[in-house]
């Protein structure tokens, strides 16, 4: 392993993708296994990305709002990952960067079909694992969620569903903001160099983003009553 | 244009949409707590909305703990990826395998032939749009702005919203038709436009060119910063530049600010950084040169300031956040100001 290490480095103009004791444990265990892939090493690259998969699947479900459309984008991007490996230069995180080339296949994806602010209540809602949540309408899934759970339950399950059908209501990059900031738990810097937006703006969109959000959700709570 | 406003003054303490969104993560710095307590109790509709925003950020947590990837993705990708020949590294795709290199003949053909067809019609668009309609296309761009500088110095395209009416005064970026300041405007948010828009290119790349050309070293910049000793030069006269605000297409001072940094020379936002975390203040300082430069016909430059700048008081600064500023080269390069940015540490994410 160490042998592969040094003589495929993923990118040789890149030394800083080398190992080094500055790194995290997780982070030159990353590269290892980046550099074992480069070197022919198949099972480092399943080990790579099932390591992050729920990440990146989570990110495109999240940021579609249709699981098998997750499915399927989540795919593209692990190829993408799988293509640019032997670029990556290891200046970001690897994970930041599977979850950059993620978003913006969603944002891509988003953009070549035009979608806007605004999905429909009755637009699908994305289930949490294969196509269980597929094909529900959000308003379909709101009832059916009061409907099966306890009456201690309601409330905290229905803002989870509000806040799941508002996220698609907003835009998608004030839902990419959300997502990074909120589910990936990524910094204000980190989201800044990820989404190409100066750092100095991140947490005024962000708020922006809250705003944007919380009126969905007020929206949709009225709408209910 | 309430939300370029801080969300609540309190006299001299105002409390700034950063507080309330670090309220919100649960890293609002101790000495904001009483300015922010005071502000939420003396507006019932903004605690009611920040309490809101704190449940959807946990519900945003929940979501994201709840997705896991269905079975059989990775190996899907796997097999997708060595469908498209695209697990070539050195160990295994240059094997002279004779077969591999047969099976590569196909589609190297079919992207021949591909590409063929495709450079035809990239010949009929590059007749359509070609250099010479993006300089007119920047033109107009620096033609409208001109005329909205009669309104205010700095514009900011704004984005989007379809709902919402189309108001005087607003700027538009059109993909197709560019720039106009003709009513009704379509404005056009950067991220909805399938490629990359010449016009904002060109303005981008004007931003670089004028980093370029006067490199700074931003490492002793950091050193000045957390010694309370840098001050940015520009020529921005704060007390004259009025900004036009897109959504409601009023013109009203604007005191130059970034959305993290004020640049005033009385008032300012202290640029905030986590402690210990000196990569996110020269990020951060990054960032506010990039804004200021945005500016253009703004120039900018870092100096040592004689006195520590620290105890600037921060001011009700217009919060011009999410911006992309533009602003006409109204004037020649004259040095009128002098922008300090102090520094404060913040105990956590920043």
């Amino acid at each position: 392993m160490s042998n592969a290490m040094t003589t495929s480095a993923p990118n040789s103009d890149a030394p800083s993708a080398e190992p080094d004791a500055g790194l995290a444990p997780a982070d030159a265990r990353e590269l290892a296994l980046v550099h074992a892939f480069l070197a022919g090493d198949q099972s480092a690259l399943a080990e790579l990305l099932e390591q992050y998969q729920d990440r990146l699947f989570g990110v495109c479900l999240r940021m579609m709002g249709d699981a098998d459309l997750a499915r399927d984008l989540t795919q593209d991007a692990m190829v993408k990952v799988i293509q640019g490996l032997d670029r990556f230069d290891g200046r970001a995180k690897l994970s930041t960067w599977m979850i950059r080339v993620t978003m913006n296949v969603c944002l891509t994806e988003l953009r070549r079909r035009k979608v806007r602010k605004h999905a429909s209540l009755d637009a699908p809602v994305g289930g949490t694992g294969g196509s269980e949540g597929a094909g529900m309408t959000a308003a379909a899934s709101l009832a059916d969620e009061r409907e099966r759970t306890t009456p201690g339950r309601v409330e905290h399950d229905e803002d989870l569903k509000r806040v799941q059908v508002a996220l698609q209501r907003i835009s998608p990059d004030q839902r990419a903001l959300l997502i990074l900031r909120d589910m990936q738990g990524l910094e204000y810097r980190q989201i800044a160099s990820l989404l190409e937006v100066p750092h100095g703006t991140i947490k005024s969109r962000l708020f922006r983003a809250r705003a944007a959000l919380r009126e969905q959700v007020e929206r949709l709570g009225s709408s209910e009553q | 244009m309430e939300r370029r406003r801080p969300a609540h003054s309190i006299m001299s303490h105002p409390v700034t949409e950063h507080d309330l969104l670090a309220l919100v993560e649960g890293r609002l710095p101790a000495d904001r707590v009483e300015a922010v307590r005071a502000a939420l109790s003396a507006d019932k509709e903004l605690l009611r909305r920040v309490e809101g925003m704190v449940r959807d950020r946990r519900a945003m947590e929940r979501l994201g703990a709840s997705a896991p990837a269905p079975l059989g993705m990775v190996e899907g990708a796997m097999a997708a990826a060595e469908r498209g020949e695209l697990l070539q590294h050195p160990a295994t795709g240059r094997s002279g395998d004779r077969h591999r290199s047969r099976r590569r003949i196909i589609p190297f053909a079919i992207a021949a032939t591909f590409l063929l067809l495709v450079s035809g019609v990239v010949a009929v668009v590059l007749l359509v749009s070609s250099p010479s309609q993006q300089r007119e296309r920047v033109a107009q761009a620096e033609e409208s702005v001109t005329r909205m500088y009669e309104q205010g110095s700095v514009i900011m395209p704004e984005w989007e919203q379809p709902e919402e009416p189309m108001l005087p005064g607003m700027v538009a970026l059109d993909p197709v038709t560019g720039p106009t300041v003709d009513e009704p405007l379509t404005i056009v948010r950067e991220a909805f436009v399938a490629t990359p828009d010449p016009v904002l290119e060109e303005w981008f790349r004007s931003v670089e060119e004028r980093a370029a050309a006067a490199p700074m070293d931003i490492d002793r910049a950091v050193d000045l910063l957390l010694e309370g000793r840098l001050a940015l030069q520009t020529d921005v006269d704060p007390a004259t530049t009025r900004a036009v605000a897109g959504e409601q297409g009023v013109s009203e001072p604007a005191l130059i600010t970034m959305a993290d940094t004020a640049t005033d020379s009385t008032w300012a936002l202290p640029l905030t950084y986590p402690h210990g975390d000196r990569e996110a203040l020269r990020a951060a300082l990054e960032g506010a040169l990039d804004e200021l430069r945005m500016m253009s016909g703004a120039s900018v430059e870092l100096v040592e300031a004689t006195e520590p700048q620290n105890g600037a008081p921060p001011r009700p600064v217009l919060s011009f956040e999410d911006v992309l500023w533009w602003a006409t080269p109204h004037d020649q390069w004259v040095r009128r100001d002098t922008v300090r940015l102090p520094v404060r540490v913040e105990p956590g994410d920043g």
